[in-house]
């Protein structure tokens, strides 16, 4: 996920060169925020997902093998990083593509399609969508890479609507146009001891204060498949052509079917993106069933084990809005019954602001220690 | 950056550009200029006889020269760099093109700055060896505080609609001020809960509301407050495990002894110290995680012994009945051991608090260490990769790899020398000054067969004695390798409570404890820790075989932009091996460690 979309961050110019301080924003009044903030201008990020071959690749499918949609066409790529989408729909013949993006990895960007020859047919603008404007009215085909982990957390997609409503033409397609959260129960012993339990007893010593917190974080990390004891349940189905803002604010009902006898320790979230309007559908799933991708899974951890038969039902519901104070954090709360019990467990949980610094590659791979 | 130059090790220098002292610069200015290098530990080069640019007298230091050109030539770097708008390196080449073809002060004052020596390689090359003037101010040795000064008085406009545009910025800029201070206000209104600690960052921008202190600290702590990192970091296991064994094995020098523990995190090294048998513990962080400290000292029972304090070491105050500790226990290594500048606070500490007889520092002393890295596998992942995305060119995103320095974890086969010691710290008695440090280095290449060596590596060790004394150079550090058991003694298998160590007093122990060394290595021939490796790749690589010298300095410095981030600068150049005295260009990176 690449950032066009509105924030209330304060946004340094070129944090990334030494060279160049950025003109609004003086040595001496930038906080090391301003250099966090603007996270996605840090390479590593970009790398990650360009490195993502499932991402990157399943665009690429998408775009190129379908040149006959693009073939004179004009494009918008929204948060368009380093431009590689863009220079992909450039390749498969539109006749211009507009790429945006506010975070300054656009600079790079200008360089990148330079550097491949490509300045003729692409513009690139820096800026919010809300406030740029654009060297053309409207659109044949929108492209972006908007989703965020457990699909809307830091997400983009509702500035991807706002592109749909004020740019795509009335018959434009939407790159991709279809996206599904899905959801299962998972048996995870060994990870929940380690994430979970683990503060429970630190070198002998009684910190289950911060195991409350922890258990409320859901976690981002890759499951396999074995660990699955039910039947995945799609519980939000978005369609971009005619989604609105207000959707992503849902409450959907599940019911999990178990495919075992089995004990169950946590919930697990992931989605599928299809690109419906290509001729052989292209899709890709961030399952735990598919390739590993930096989307991962979601994992919500419950606060005690269920024991469960197989062929026995696990129903509920699921909530999720942007939180009141800050929009980028999802609130999300799950309600769940076993079988035929009345009991109702309820499970609030928060997904917050991620800060990345120095430290974040090593916490990203610290289920390896 | 890069920057070459033929066979002599000079300095990158460059003289400050300051608007108002052009005119009215007398002797005295220059006075205190000379005392104005306080940012380098080293300032060999300040008090250097020195040759006028334009007649054959030589004067005793830099500063008399140019005082000598100002006064006779008419001649001032200052001007003239302020008037052609020269940067670090015409600066440089414009006093190599006085040497080498001997204008007078009339043509130099001719120069319009769009002369084509003004951008040739050539005169970087210096015409005198060690040129004093191109060695003007250690602490300017890079051109971002050039760059820095102007962008704080911005050029006024100078047309209606650049001012319009200027004004319609500012006036946005004040109504997001406004937006981020009311989102603050409602924020401090509310109760804080422990999931909310990421949003103590939406601090009030301050940008357009005039000059106010630069806040390194806010990101800082607030980024300590997530669980994940706290997780991390006790779950590396040769950091923890040190500490719990130097703590746990002498219990004669804890017990009883008066401990502060500073940027206590969860508090995990002062429930050890407690365990010890230590009389009191004060547990001292400024983040938010010091209300779980609290909670989890309660949960433990010691709450009659730890006292957590929330604050910042500098400005908290202990007990009026406490006037000194016996031992400040502190993890504050960040990575290149110095990035997030913790030790200035723990220095600050032991300056306060710490007995000044016999105190004890835990950690008592670390060493850099720096050495030739082959590096090929990271230089692949991180350029290589660029090269080729899906078929595009995407190497731009490569630039900065060579700017920025890389943690991460590189194997024991990768060490291309044996370890250097470059900086020797012993905390009971470093001062904040000479954190910012310039050492010369020599590595000498181990490669078998001819390599191409394409990065420096660079870690640290840390030691812990009961004396708080250093250890002599002989000691070498312990390396846990991988897979090896650590601290079975004291470690707590399948949550049971580690066994009660007897208490026993008796001399022969306390002899025995007083030469134990406790220490770990983040090398690449320990297990990786969480702090890994720093590496620094080489725009061009060395070719390197068995016995090949390299040899240079390492300048690092707290950035002037952030000081919880470093800049480091590298000078190096090779020599075939020990015979050869032929020596090679020296070369120049430069690096930014955050």
């Amino acid at each position: 996920m690449e950032s066009a979309g509105p924030s209330t961050h304060h946004i340094a110019s070129d944090v990334t060169s030494t060279h160049h301080i950025a003109p609004d924003v003086t040595s001496d009044s930038m906080t090391s925020r301003d250099y966090y903030a603007d996270s996605y201008a840090h390479f590593g990020i970009h790398e990650e997902m360009l490195k993502d071959t499932v991402r990157t690749g399943s665009y690429r499918s998408a775009i190129i093998n379908n040149s006959h949609l693009f073939k004179g066409k004009t494009v918008l790529d929204v948060g368009c990083g380093t431009g590689i989408l863009s220079m992909f729909a450039a390749k498969a013949g539109a006749s211009h593509v507009v790429g945006i993006d506010m975070s300054n990895i656009i600079d790079q960007a200008q360089k990148i399609i330079e550097a491949n020859g490509f300045k003729d047919t692409i513009t690139l603008v820096k800026g919010k969508l809300e406030e740029a404007e654009l060297p053309i009215d409207k659109f044949d085909i929108i492209i972006s890479e908007w989703m965020g982990y457990f699909l809307l957390y830091e997400s983009m997609l509702d500035t991807v609507l706002l592109a749909r409503d004020k740019y795509l033409k009335s018959d434009g397609l939407i790159f991709p146009d279809t996206a599904r959260l899905l959801f299962a129960a998972i048996e995870d012993q060994d990870y929940k001891e380690e994430k979970i339990n683990f503060w429970d007893n630190v070198y002998g010593f009684d910190y289950s204060c911060i195991k409350d917190i922890a258990l409320r974080e859901p976690l981002v990390d890759t499951v396999e498949l074995k660990a699955v004891v039910t039947d995945p349940c799609v519980i939000k189905e978005i369609d971009l052509l005619t989604a609105t803002k207000e959707d992503l604010t849902f409450t959907a009902p599940f019911k999990l079917v178990a495919t075992r006898d089995d004990y169950i320790h946590a919930f697990l979230a992931w989605f599928d993106i299809v690109f419906d309007c290509t001729h052989k559908k292209v899709k890709f799933s961030t399952g735990p069933h598919a390739q590993y991708t930096h989307w991962k899974q979601t994992v919500f951890y419950t606060p005690s084990t269920i024991t469960i038969k197989e062929g026995q039902e696990i129903t509920g519901s699921l909530d999720c809005a942007p939180n009141a104070r800050n929009n980028r954090d999802l609130d999300i709360s799950i309600s769940y019954a076993v079988g035929d019990e009345d009991e109702e467990t309820t499970v609030d949980y928060k997904m917050c602001v991620i800060l990345y610094s120095c430290r974040t590659p090593f916490l990203l791979q610290s289920d390896s220690w | 950056m890069t920057i070459r130059f033929a066979a002599a090790t000079i300095h990158t220098t460059g003289e400050d550009v300051d608007d108002q002292s052009v005119s009215s610069q007398t002797d005295s200015d220059y006075a205190e200029e000379d005392n104005n290098f306080e940012d380098w530990v080293s300032d060999q080069a300040q008090n250097q006889s020195c040759r006028s640019l334009f007649e054959d007298k030589t004067f005793p230091s830099a500063a008399a020269t140019r005082a000598h050109d100002k006064d006779v030539h008419n001649f001032d770097l200052r001007t003239i760099s302020a008037k052609l708008e020269l940067d670090l390196h015409q600066r440089i080449r414009l006093i190599n093109f006085i040497r080498k073809h001997a204008p007078t002060s009339e043509d130099i004052g001719n120069l319009t700055g769009a002369e084509t020596f003004f951008s040739s390689d050539e005169y970087l090359i210096p015409q005198i060896e060690d040129d004093p003037l191109l060695q003007l101010e250690m602490d300017d040795w890079s051109d971002d505080e050039d760059l820095s000064s102007t962008d704080q008085r911005p050029t006024p406009p100078t047309d209606l609609p650049s001012a319009l545009r200027q004004m319609q910025l500012l006036e946005r800029k004040l109504a997001q001020a406004h937006r981020d201070m009311a989102e603050y206000r409602s924020l401090v209104g509310q109760q804080f809960d422990a999931g909310r600690f990421a949003e103590i960052i939406n601090e009030p921008s301050t940008s357009s509301a005039g000059p106010s202190p630069r806040d390194d600290d806010t990101h800082y702590f607030s980024s300590y407050c997530e669980n994940d990192i706290h997780a991390v970091m006790i779950q590396d296991k040769v950091r923890t495990s040190t500490y719990a064994s130097f703590i746990l094995t002498n219990p004669i020098l804890f017990r009883d002894a008066v401990v502060l523990d500073v940027g206590c995190g969860t508090g995990i090294l002062s429930l050890f110290a407690a365990k010890s048998g230590a009389k009191h513990v004060y547990a001292v962080d400024a983040s938010d995680i010091a209300e779980k400290a609290e909670q989890i000292v309660k949960e433990n029972g010691l709450e009659n012994v730890i006292t957590v304090i929330r604050g910042k070491v500098e400005e908290i105050s202990l007990p009026d009945d406490v006037e000194h500790v016996d031992i400040i226990i502190s993890e504050w290594m960040g990575y290149a051991l110095l990035y997030e500048s913790m030790l200035d606070s723990v220095l600050q500490a032991r300056d306060r608090f710490l007995k000044p007889e016999r105190g004890v520092m835990a950690p008592s002393q670390c060493r850099i260490m720096f050495g030739l890295c082959e590096g090929s596998e990271i230089l692949k992942e991180r350029v290589g990769f660029w090269s080729d995305v899906y078929g595009f060119d995407l190497s731009i995103m490569a630039n900065n790899v060579y700017e920025d320095a890389i943690v991460d974890v590189v194997g024991p086969e990768s060490m291309a020398s044996e370890p250097y010691l470059l900086k020797d710290l012993h905390l009971k008695d470093v001062t904040t000054r000479q954190l910012d440090f310039t050492s010369q280095f020599t590595l000498v290449s181990t490669t078998p067969k001819r390599t191409k060596i394409h990065a420096f590596v660079l870690y640290f060790d840390t030691f812990f004695t009961t004396t708080g004394e250093p250890v002599p150079p002989e000691v070498p550090v312990k390396v846990t390798k991988e897979g090896d058991v650590t601290l079975a003694e004291v470690w707590p298998v399948g949550g049971k409570a580690p066994p009660q160590r007897r208490a026993s007093t008796g001399p022969g122990l306390k002899q025995k404890e007083d030469k134990r060394v406790t220490s770990f290595s983040t090398g690449p021939c320990s297990q990786p820790t969480h702090w890994k490796q720093t590496i620094f790749l080489l725009r061009d690589p060395i070719h390197a075989e068995d016995g090949t010298i390299v040899t240079g300095s390492f300048y690092c410095k707290k950035s002037a932009t952030n000081s919880r981030e470093l800049d480091v600068e590298i000078h190096y150049s090779v020599r075939q091996n020990a015979e050869t005295t032929a020596v090679g260009e020296t070369v120049v990176q430069i690096y930014k460690v955050r």
